[in-house]
């Protein structure tokens, strides 16, 4: 009895010939000198893409801060703060939405929303409802203006995506300098001009603030403490400027708050602070700062016990109610001329009520700036601004001249020029940028408009180009020594039926890259071992078979038989064994992020092609054999 | 060629001997696990920042610790990686791991003038989506469980499915034992490979269950102890050359792959010894003491009706 193979002979060439066509856009695309980028261009669309892990790139998700968009959008919150910081806490023990927290906390403490949310409704519940709506479509506003920066940045093919109702996805492959798009992607640009309070309203708030930690050492109480140093200042001006050699010596953050007695010096510099020991006992927080080319400079190892401090409630309600302290974008090298190097951060002491903010803004430009001005081939962005801001500019900087401005972006001090002259026209320049890239960055960001709301980076990925050369270089060759050894095992093991079977290896293997090239899925190093995994399940599935054969061989049966019954009973056990991984790869997609997904999709499409490789086309070749050369031993 | 000839091993007659020995197993993995505080969580489920750094040349990671420790991180943890010139830092979320990557740059550039170095990866994960992903991975393993032990119950018996999952659960907290024992961190692409383990695993039970509905026709005057021993011994070819070739394939990647994936390799490897090892001495005889006790409890109500 002669099986018709025509027919599934044309079946399988079909197979390899559509798995070639579907293949070779990608092969050609990776064979083209990344230097012909329109020929590449051309073949994208129709290429296996590698993913984030194999090329670099960065994977970030971002959400809107829901509290910190509701505080923005109260009026009179100074009443809400207590209701906030417990529905914060609530949504965190509760598990549930901060939203819901909030109206829980209003409800209990009979607040009415509608005095701080005005145009939101009369109901708390319907302003709850009002105020998810707007965390929602913040999130869609967010969605254009990320999708407008990144248009301008020049990434090809980036996924921009709304996860959820609050989530934004933002994926770029490829990216040469992962920092400076993820600086893009999350700046808010909230852009303000502020001016510098004066500096003797800067030095008593100071001094203010020394004070408060004093009476936290010392327990003696404010109002006492306040009376001497005043005194004290008053007669001895000069102090207010820290010598610029002072005798430093480290001590334990703890110590400023008063809480360590012990001798600082054995403790471990690992939280130690910088002060100025001279005036550490009279004037604790103004001894973490130093006096740099008039500004207030902050060195880098005192930053976070002065974050600390600024941060505390007793320190916030010390400093006047219109001023706010920032810090600047950078830190400066102020060393040099004998001096140890050393970096500062400075700190501004702005009006809180912004003079103008960016809204203003109409177009911004990155350039080196001009002539024989003292920005003169620095980096540097132009601004053009609207009519009416055009004309506050005119007025702020007429009224101001000689005063400081800050140029504050996301409540970074990005430059804090003194006014010269009235600037009419709406023109403004911004300097303090590093490079042009710098530069140009900020007029995409500026041009492309504020971020909505607040939003949170609450996951990033970012693999550098190459750790992901390094990567695929490892993938490839453990897939292609995995393979070898494969295929040796079975031909040493099985002979010409292993042979048969690595055939059946091969094939598999490019029907499953062909058909992911197709759905344009993304291979990833998850999907490499997806891949070596699939070459395990084909082999399985042969490896069954064979037994099998060998099996009714044993028995006397003849080899025509032998296949036959080798073949249909093994047919059973392996969609059993292949439908529980299926189930395996199904939950895996279902559930995973980024690179488990790719795994899942390679294990997916391997076990369906291994089924089709191993079952089909190894039988046709092994009839085809026995048929044609009337083989009475098998090889196996 | 043939490794294994016709084996007629005693098998089930050992099961007693197998079942101690993986509870043995179990034990020592749940006391290392209990020493340890549980099974050790990476950034991807605790939350914090991970940071690959390159040198051009070699540096110490006592220099790297007192760098990154005046960016005010002092608690971060400096580990050497990979060579003498690649380090990871790792920063957990409670010291603002925010911010970390881009003041660590920083940082590192003035720190190491003369050693310029490249960022190979950045990973942060907010403390909510480490909660997240936690729950979705332990959620993940049970909806595969669940999903196969339908299928089975589907395609074979109630009683082959508890048996597949028994040697599952099984599976998994053996190799989350010996994650705990060699101090080994999960991670996202480890979660990957338990799934793939619960797959594989079961391929083998599979293949051998079959058998056992096959013999269970054929060799209907035997025994139930004899045809599930039988059945084992008939697919023992098959169970040992899958899984050398599949132990090749993951060994290779696990030496040769790099470090991204050796976490998920070794999972594997792990998992293919231990799935083989269950399939044989744990999913089989369960369905004879499944059998037995059926069998006692018809016979006890007989007698008492």
């Amino acid at each position: 009895m002669r099986t018709r193979l025509a027919p599934r002979f044309v079946l399988i060439a079909a197979a390899i010939t559509l798995a070639a066509y579907m293949l070779s856009p990608t092969v050609e695309y990776y064979l083209t000198d990344p230097e012909q980028t329109e020929k590449r261009e051309a073949l994208q669309d129709r290429v296996l893409k590698l993913g984030l892990d194999l090329q670099g790139g960065i994977h970030v998700v971002m959400e809107v801060d829901i509290p910190k968009l509701v505080e923005n959008l109260a009026s009179n919150k100074s009443l809400l703060y207590e209701a906030f910081a417990a529905s914060k806490l609530r949504a965190k023990d509760e598990g549930i939405d901060y939203l819901d927290a909030l109206l829980l906390e209003a409800n209990e403490r009979n607040i009415k929303l509608a005095r701080h949310f005005i145009e939101y409704g009369i109901e708390n519940s319907e302003i709850i409802s009002a105020l998810k709506d707007e965390s929602e479509d913040a999130v869609n506003r967010a969605l254009e203006v990320i999708r407008n920066r990144i248009d301008q940045f020049g990434v090809s093919e980036p996924t921009i995506q709304k996860q959820g109702r609050n989530r934004i996805i933002v994926e770029l492959a490829g990216v040469q300098d992962p920092e400076r798009a993820r600086n893009l992607i999350r700046q808010t640009a909230l852009l303000e001009f502020s001016l510098l309070k004066d500096p003797d309203v800067v030095q008593s708030a100071l001094t203010r603030i020394d004070n408060v930690l004093k009476s936290m050492r010392t327990g003696i109480s404010l109002d006492s403490l306040l009376a001497i140093t005043e005194a004290k200042v008053e007669s001895a001006d000069t102090a207010a400027a820290p010598p610029a050699e002072s005798q430093d010596k480290a001590i334990s953050v703890e110590e400023i708050f008063g809480r360590t007695t012990t001798d600082s010096r054995t403790k471990s510099s690992d939280s130690s602070v910088l002060v100025d020991e001279q005036i550490f006992e009279d004037r604790p927080f103004s001894a973490l700062l130093r006096n740099v080319q008039g500004d207030i400079g902050v060195p880098r190892e005192n930053v976070k016990a002065v974050k600390r401090i600024l941060a505390m409630e007793e320190v916030k309600a010390a400093l006047p109610a219109d001023m706010k302290i920032v810090w600047s974008n950078k830190a400066r090298d102020f060393g040099g001329r004998g001096l140890p190097s050393e970096t500062f951060f400075t700190l501004f002491a702005i009006n809180r009520e912004p003079g103008l903010t960016g809204e203003v803004v109409t177009s911004a430009s990155a350039n080196f700036g001009g002539g024989a001005s003292s920005i003169a081939g620095q980096p540097v962005v132009y601004l053009n601004m609207n009519d009416q801001g055009a004309r506050d500019w005119a007025r702020l900087t007429g009224a101001n001249i000689n005063k400081r401005i800050a140029i504050i972006l996301d409540d970074k001090v990005h430059s804090a020029p003194v006014i010269r002259d009235k600037i009419s026209g709406g023109n403004t320049v911004i300097e303090g940028m590093s490079s042009i890239n710098e530069a140009k960055d900020l007029s995409i960001i500026l041009r492309a408009g504020a971020l909505p709301a607040p939003m949170e980076i609450i996951e990033e990925r970012t693999i550098g180009p190459s750790l992901g050369r390094d990567s695929i270089e490892k993938g490839t060759k453990a897939i292609i020594i995995g393979f070898i050894l494969v295929v040796i095992f079975m031909a040493v093991y099985y002979r010409m039926s292993g042979l048969i079977a690595d055939f059946a290896i091969v094939l598999n293997l490019s029907f499953v890259l062909a058909i992911m090239a197709t759905l344009r899925a993304t291979l990833t190093l998850p999907g490499i071992a997806g891949l070596i995994l699939t070459v395990g399940m084909t082999v399985d599935a042969n490896v069954l078979i064979f037994e099998r054969i060998k099996e009714e061989l044993s028995k006397g049966k003849t080899v025509r038989s032998a296949i036959d019954a080798g073949y249909s009973r093994a047919l059973k056990t392996i969609i059993d064994a292949n439908v529980t991984t299926i189930i395996a790869a199904l939950v895996l997609f279902q559930f995973g992020t980024g690179p488990i997904k790719g795994f899942a999709i390679t294990l997916f499409w391997g076990i369906l092609t291994s089924m089709l490789t191993a079952i089909f086309i190894t039988r046709t070749v092994f009839t085809y054999f026995t048929d044609r050369f009337a083989v009475t031993k098998l090889s196996i | 060629m043939r490794i294994i000839k016709d084996t007629n091993i005693d098998f089930t007659g050992k099961r007693k001997i197998g079942i101690s020995f993986s509870l043995l197993l179990i034990l020592i993995g749940f006391i290392s696990l209990i020493a340890h505080g549980g099974p050790r969580l990476g950034i991807d489920f605790i939350g914090g920042t991970l940071v690959q750094v390159r040198f051009a040349n070699p540096v110490s990671s006592i220099d790297v610790r007192s760098a990154v420790s005046s960016a005010g991180y002092a608690g971060a943890v400096i580990q050497q990686f990979g060579g003498d010139r690649e380090v990871l830092i790792r920063i957990l979320e409670e010291e603002g791991a925010a911010e970390a990557s881009g003041n660590l740059s920083q940082t590192l550039a003035e720190g190491f003038v003369d050693n310029p170095f490249e960022i190979r990866k950045v990973v942060r994960v907010g403390p909510k989506i480490g909660e997240e992903l936690r729950g979705k991975a332990v959620l993940a393993i049970l909806a595969a469980m669940f999903g196969i032990v339908i299928y089975i119950t589907f395609r074979f018996e109630f009683k082959f499915a508890v048996g597949a999952l028994i040697a599952l659960a099984h599976d998994v907290i053996i190799t989350l034992g010996i994650f705990s024992i060699l101090d080994i961190e999960i991670n996202l692409s480890v979660i990957a490979a338990f799934l793939t383990i619960v797959g594989y695993s079961l391929n083998d039970t599979i293949v051998v269950y079959d058998r056992i509905r096959e013999n269970v026709k054929s060799m209907r005057r035997e025994s139930y102890e004899i045809i599930v021993n039988t059945s084992i011994n008939n697919s023992l070819s098959r169970t040992i050359v899958t899984s050398i070739t599949t132990f090749m394939v993951v060994f290779t990647l696990y030496l040769i792959g790099g470090e991204v994936i050796s976490g998920f390799s070794f999972a594997m490897m792990v998992g293919v010894v231990v799935g083989t090892y269950s399939s044989i001495f744990i999913a089989s005889p369960i369905l004879i003491e499944w059998q037995a006790r059926a069998a006692a409890k018809k016979r006890a109500s007989l007698t008492s009706s």
